[in-house]
């Protein structure tokens, strides 16, 4: 076997993979749901951990009725996440904002994550330096 | 009596822990051979006592017996089979005792084994073992004492209860019955008992681990004769969280699956790190790598099925899973305290026994792979446990209210979801040490251009949506990889020994049931994978308000309500509305979504109509004289969930079985 790869499959792959990426660059976007978006990020007041678009609830049923009402009035998603919280008491926000609070929250994972790679990659065999003793090899 | 026969039951049980603890620390500490003979009696006491338990508590809820608590506070004359036996469960204490059963069964399978291998090890596992089970059934003797006496009887429950067996009984006539929500679909009677084998069968590689430390025996022991528990309560965990997917789906009435609720993140978490361990274990029996982090996991495994049961169990966190708030929350935190502390105190004490690990020759090889996935699924399990635990501690802390929901969790859960695929695509064909990059690009490239031409067909048919095509491309690069691999390992077979290549299969699994488990859970990790794309994305959701007659179209098809329905029952009262779905004017079926009224509380039961593409989905919001309020939704493939969840455990169980065919063969070879 050849130790370079030969070069008929590996133009056929990057064919294929161009004409999958550049479907999906070219595709129109598709039509953002507003309303459901916000929808999913915050909780409905009474009922235990819903969000307000799955809530069967009246009140959320409500929410989402100004939500999409907000959106066609022209408000901001910010603006009317704004209003949705502070006009229904005991609504919660699903998706906290990056802040002082949240910090470890945003940060911790990506802090793991980086710091699992350096130790994983630390555990790599060093090259050998001279006078060193390599580890002992173990049996396969 | 009830009540005198399930304490009796219980002391039983305790009384046969405590024994067991006692006389497994007196025979390790005694200098000469191990005779496990002393152990039989107390393992003997405590699985009698906590079988009898559960028996007692069933036969209670048979006889209707609402003297006893639980039987007047959980049971009713009219609660259906099979959701009465179920109900012996379905609620706190009730699930006290079957955790505890459950303990009880995986101390009697680790005596048996011990008693194959009697030696130190072993026994200070079934110690560890009899601590935790002294634990629960301490539970259940006390602040989770099912079998207390009713002594003042409310309308439908008990008022107020003595401890006291010998009590003067004073029970309602009838009872509520269990939580309406739990008696809507028979998955609710089979998921809770497959997620306690899976949560309570992770304590067995504790143990293991615990007794390694501990007696100071080093090597892969520990893991070798843990391998089988934990292969079994990580199958069972699995089927347990596919199958409460599917029942949240069923019942709930949203047309979803999963919502990043605390308490299914509770058992996503230990099925995440037992995961790692499965594959790291591999590392450290192979290689002799990760020594210390073997017992990381395990130790993290097994006390996230503890904050599981604590969070279920507290009403620390608002949820639809949640038990009631008792005095079980606090002593539960107090023996999580406990067993982080006590374990990672140990693990430190002995860190000379874990310490030089061989190092890693390079990244790129099967165990570099393996490292990439245990890496991967941890900082996971770590993003579902900040994410579920911040709001708590930040309340506490600082009386500042943050939610933590779904779009938090995806915008970490994805990335780290498509390089886990990645890793499960590449990781398996790479030899172990170092893999030449020929090699590897010789086993992947055609799966690769397979995968590439599936997600080309999907860009053409079906969506462009980026996500999604993603998914498909990974999820059958996977599929392919392991598909391809199978092939060409069984066609050396083939041409050295001129079977076929299906026997040559055969004798693939039985010979590495581990590594061909694994690829069938693999592939079913894939299909969850592309299913769960395609639900996020391309879901469809409309309501409508109908009246008898009318017809509506809702993604291509013609709803027409025919007209309301109702259904009595002993139980319950069912309102319904019968639905003729329509497509292209044929008449494909008649859907009956209902309103359940059990005991006075409404209850959705939307009705699902499964097709090859999607599922249709309808729940019915309201019912008048007049019109119907109808909720609809499609879900695409969404049988693809099903069947790779279920495939993904099924991988669990093969490597299990064919270990044991391979067994008997060679058995049947002597």
């Amino acid at each position: 076997m050849s130790e370079r790869p030969r070069l008929l499959p590996a133009l056929s792959t990057v064919q294929l993979a161009l004409f999958v990426v550049g479907a999906v660059i070219i595709a129109e976007p598709p039509e953002a749901d507003r309303a459901r978006a916000i929808g999913i990020r915050i909780t409905c007041p009474v009922c235990i951990g819903e969000t307000i678009y799955f809530s069967r609830a009246g009140i959320a049923q409500d929410m989402m009725d100004l939500v999409t009402e907000r959106i066609a009035q022209g408000y901001s998603d910010d603006q009317i996440i704004a209003e949705l919280l502070s006009g229904y008491p005991g609504s919660v926000l699903l998706d906290p904002p990056f802040g002082a609070a949240t910090l470890l929250l945003w940060l911790g994972p990506g802090v793991a994550l980086v710091a699992g790679l350096a130790a994983a990659l630390g555990r790599r065999r060093r090259p050998p330096r001279t006078e060193v003793s390599s580890p002992t090899e173990v049996s396969p | 009596m009830f009540s005198v026969l399930g304490t009796v039951a219980t002391w039983t049980a305790l009384t046969g822990s405590g024994w067991l603890i006692w006389k497994g620390v007196a025979l390790i500490r005694s200098e000469q051979n191990p005779d496990i003979a002393s152990l039989r009696t107390p393992v003997r006491m405590l699985v009698g006592g906590a079988v009898g338990a559960m028996v007692v508590l069933e036969a209670a809820i048979f006889a209707n017996d609402f003297t006893v608590s639980y039987v007047a506070d959980n049971h009713s004359l009219f609660t259906p089979f099979p959701f009465d036996v179920a109900t012996a469960w379905a609620a706190l204490e009730g699930s006290v005792v079957l955790w505890a059963l459950v303990l009880a069964l995986f101390i009697w399978a680790t005596h048996r084994g011990v008693a194959r291998e009697p030696d130190r090890l072993g026994i200070g596992a079934l110690v560890t073992l009899g601590i935790i089970a002294l634990f629960f059934f301490g539970l259940v003797a006390t602040v989770a004492n099912p079998f207390e006496v009713c002594v003042e009887a409310a309308a439908s429950s008990c008022a107020a209860a003595s401890p006291f067996p010998w009590a003067t009984a004073s029970g309602p006539f009838n009872g509520a019955g269990p939580n309406p929500l739990l008696q809507n679909h028979l998955l609710m009677v089979v998921h809770p008992p497959l997620l306690y084998v899976g949560f309570v069968g992770l304590s067995v590689p504790f143990a293991y681990a615990m007794s390694a430390l501990a007696i100071g025996v080093p090597g892969t022991d520990w893991l070798r004769r843990s391998r089988r528990p934990t292969l079994l309560a990580w199958s069972f965990l699995t089927l347990g969280i596919v199958l409460g997917g599917w029942w949240a789906y069923e019942v709930l009435g949203w047309g979803g699956y999963r919502a990043w609720d605390p308490v299914e993140n509770a058992s996503l978490m230990p099925w995440l790190v037992a995961t790692a361990f499965l594959h790291s274990a591999r590392v450290h029996q192979r290689r002799g790598m990760l020594r210390s982090w073997n017992f990381v996991l395990v130790i993290a495994a097994f006390s996230l099925t503890l904050l599981g049961t604590f969070l279920t169990r507290s009403a620390a966190i608002p949820s639809v899973h949640a038990f009631i708030r008792s005095a079980i929350g606090p002593v539960l935190l107090v023996f999580l305290v406990v067993v982080v502390a006590g374990s990672f105190t140990l693990f430190a004490l002995r860190a000379d026994l874990v310490s030089s690990s061989p190092r890693l020759d390079s990244l790129s090889s099967r165990e570099g792979g393996l490292l990439v996935n245990n890496l991967l699924l941890t900082v996971f399990a770590f993003v579902v446990l900040t994410g579920t635990l911040y709001p708590l501690f930040l309340e506490a802390f600082t009386d500042q209210t943050v939610g933590v929901g779904r779009p938090f969790f995806d915008r970490y859960s994805v990335p780290l979801s498509f390089a886990l695929l990645a890793t499960m695509g590449i990781g398996p064909v790479m030899p172990w040490r170092a893999a030449r990059p020929s090699l590897v690009w010789q086993r992947i490239h055609g799966p690769l251009r397979f995968a590439l031409a599936v997600g080309a067909f999907t860009v053409i048919v079906s969506t462009r949506i980026g996500w999604v095509v993603a998914a498909v491309v990974t999820g059958s690069f996977v599929i392919a990889v392991g598909a391809r691999h199978l092939w060409e390992q069984a066609g050396h077979g083939t041409r050295a020994r001129g079977t076929s290549r299906l026997v040559e299969a055969r004798r693939l699994f039985a010979s590495d049931p581990g590594y061909w488990g694994g690829q069938v859970s693999h592939v079913g990790v894939a299909l969850v994978a592309v299913a769960i794309a395609f639900a996020a994305n391309l879901a469809t959701h409309s309501q409508a308000r109908m009246e008898p007659g009318e017809t509506v179209s809702f993604a291509g098809y013609e709803l027409t309500y025919l007209g309301p329905y109702l259904e009595a029952r002993p139980d319950r009262q069912i309102e319904g509305v019968r639905i003729e779905v329509a497509r292209d004017g044929e008449v494909l079926t008649e859907m009956t979504p209902s309103i359940n009224v059990i005991g006075g509380i409404v209850v959705g039961k939307p009705a699902v109509f499964t097709r090859l593409g999607e599922d249709l989905y309808l729940t019915v919001e309201s019912i008048s004289a007049t019109a119907a309020e109808l909720q609809m939704s499609t879900a695409p493939l969404q049988w693809l969930m099903w069947l790779g969840g279920l495939l993904t455990g099924v991988g669990g169980f093969v490597a299990l079985a064919a270990r044991t065919t391979r067994r008997a063969e060679v058995a049947a070879h002597v």
